[in-house]
């Protein structure tokens, strides 16, 4: 019979799942502090009679900033799951959306549109998605039969794209004359140009992208696997891959429309979670984005009350919190591959 | 009768032929052993029959269906191959490494059903590795993760067991072991075909031999009637009077 000590199974996923609830705890008791802290701030008690449907003055402020941190929450936690799916694709713990030139190609083409087509926020969304998938196509293409063999490569091509695409998106932004004054944040990531409309967009995204994942997560395992073995257990690899790219460039894509540029997030969260929960895909993938979340959040929350009534984009401050991050991974990574 | 057969099968890469011109027929509940010099194409013709590649020419039938014809899912469920060299992924333990075998079993939504475990924890069990269940495959010594790779292969309960050079990191006590076991397997009804370089366990458990030369069938039968030092110096291109020596005392046993 199966019981406790004949499958182990059982009490790996307890351990799973009880870091998970403590990782998603804490991550609604972050988004409920920075609904109430803010320039204005709010009471616990406006913000319970908010929720139950008495209104008060401070209705307006609360929604705009509940939209706010709904994006932040949101965007910052589908960064860090299309990671973790983008490293598990590569089979590289050094991959990122802006280390791959997904962001800086999702950039390019969501201005380039904003140029010469017109600004529509769900034109922004088509072209953020598909620019990111372009970006990582063109990484993953030129480095495709190397993987395995130099790691470096991907990551140092997929700079070489950022670069030569941020250079780009700065001379159309530049030449166009404060008409695309709006994108600015794209350069440096912040949630103050989120509207009602990209917020409501982003919902629909994570609605799609976050449960597909999910499923996906349970096929995942696999592509950790060589080409050989995941072959010969019936994995039909390719199409996992394929569907698995399209997940990450949903994900990462949607979330570049809403806040731009995000930096360090994307290779910190996946990491961090790994430390945690190991490669286990569903653990992993869900953890990614509790920490990419809880990042984003703390970023924004620190963006926008350090200094008041003036604010530092959230992508600025996300960088400052994970950039310390980012460096102990690179000191755990280089030690763990030197033992 | 349910066979594995190879009809007229080439498989070359650019101008090099590493499969020339190969037919042959493997019979159900058999226990098959591939013999041959380092590049003789022994490793290409376990990935041909398992799938993994396609030949340039000719036709792969299992039990009279095409292999190409088949899903990759339902081939899985037919075959199982080891492969020579393969990677354990990082942070999975020994029973979630295994667990990965059942892959061809499960539906899209992935989960694992009270059926796989059980066969999950019987290929732990066959492979000696059920005190290793919650430890870090990819932490274990070469052996254990042979093992781990072996119990992989088991877990995926299919009746034809491909196992390109099993022995590989086990020391003498565990290539028994899989000796016995490779034996206990054909007598539960699946037919297996492996590469071994020990002519002495090739000996002992073969049903048939399978010699392999510059990508060519060189012969095929008993190893009664086949492994004896006129074949094996042909094949091998050796010095007989080395080999003589090496044959008649069992070095490696």
């Amino acid at each position: 019979m199966l019981n406790m000590t004949s499958n182990p199974t059982i009490k790996i996923n307890y351990q799973m799942q009880t870091k998970q609830l403590f990782g998603a705890a804490t991550l609604i008791i972050l988004f409920i502090t920075s609904l109430v802290i803010g320039t204005e701030s709010i009471t616990f008690q406006q913000l319970l009679s908010y929720i139950t449907g008495h209104h008060t003055t401070s209705d307006f402020i609360l929604q705009l900033r509940i939209h706010r941190e709904a994006t932040a929450l949101l965007c910052g936690g589908m960064v860090g799951l299309g990671s973790a799916i983008l490293q598990g694709i590569t089979r590289n713990d050094m991959v990122a959306p802006d280390l791959t030139g997904m962001t800086s190609i999702a950039c390019l083409m969501v201005v380039i549109g904003a140029y010469t087509i017109g600004k529509s926020p769900a034109l922004t969304l088509i072209l953020g998605v598909l620019g990111s998938a372009i970006g990582f196509l063109i990484c993953y293409l030129l480095t495709c039969k190397r993987q395995d063999k130099n790691k470096l490569m991907l990551v140092l091509i997929g700079i070489s794209i950022s670069f030569a695409a941020n250079a780009v998106t700065q001379l159309i932004l530049l030449h166009a004359n404060n008409e695309l004054d709006e994108f600015l944040y794209f350069l440096s990531g912040s949630l103050y140009a989120t509207t009602f409309q990209t917020t409501k967009l982003v919902i629909i995204m994570a609605l799609i992208a976050i449960p597909s994942a999910l499923i996906l997560s349970k096929h995942f395992s696999v592509l950790y696997l060589d080409d050989q073995t995941s072959q010969s257990i019936g994995a039909p690899l390719r199409r996992l891959q394929f569907i698995s790219f399209s997940i990450a460039s949903l994900l990462i894509g949607s979330s570049i429309c809403a806040i731009g540029n995000m930096g360090f997030i994307g290779i910190v969260a996946p990491n961090i979670s790994r430390m945690f929960v190991g490669n286990r895909p569903t653990s992993l993938f869900i953890l990614s984005f509790i920490i990419g979340a809880f990042i984003y959040l703390t970023a924004d929350l620190i963006g926008r009350t350090i200094i008041t009534p003036a604010e530092i984009p959230a992508g600025i401050t996300a960088n400052i919190i994970a950039a310390p991050l980012f460096l102990f991974i690179l000191y755990r990574y280089f030690r763990g591959r030197h033992e | 009768m349910n066979e594995i057969d190879l009809i007229d099968v080439h498989f070359q890469i650019a101008d090099k032929m590493i499969i020339d011109d190969l037919s042959l027929r493997i019979l159900k509940n058999q226990l098959t052993c591939i013999i041959g010099p380092n590049g003789s194409g022994k490793s290409t013709l376990l990935q041909l029959i398992a799938g993994l590649i396609q030949p340039t020419r000719g036709k792969i039938k299992i039990e009279n269906t095409a292999i190409t014809s088949l899903s990759k899912k339902s081939l899985a469920k037919k075959i199982t191959f080891l492969p020579q060299q393969s990677r354990i992924p990082q942070t999975l333990t020994v029973y979630e490494y295994v667990a990965l075998g059942r892959y061809c079993h499960k539906s899209w939504l992935g989960h694992l059903s009270k059926g796989d475990h059980i066969a999950i924890q019987h290929a732990i069990k066959l492979t000696n590795l059920s005190d290793l269940a919650t430890h870090e495959a990819a932490k274990l010594s070469l052996g254990q993760q042979q093992r781990a790779r072996i119990a992989l292969t088991l877990a995926q309960a299919s009746p034809y067991l491909l196992l390109d050079e099993p022995m590989t990191g086990l020391d003498l006590k565990q290539q028994c072991h899989l000796l016995n076991l490779l034996i206990e397997l054909k007598k539960l009804g699946k037919t297996i075909i492996v590469i071994l370089h020990d002519l002495h366990q090739v000996r002992s458990i073969a049903d048939q031999v399978i010699l392999m030369k510059a990508g060519k069938l060189k012969a095929i039968g008993h190893p009664a009637e086949l492994l004896n030092i006129n074949t094996i110096c042909d094949v091998f291109d050796c010095n007989r009077n080395i080999l003589e020596n090496a044959f008649e005392v069992p070095v490696n046993l």
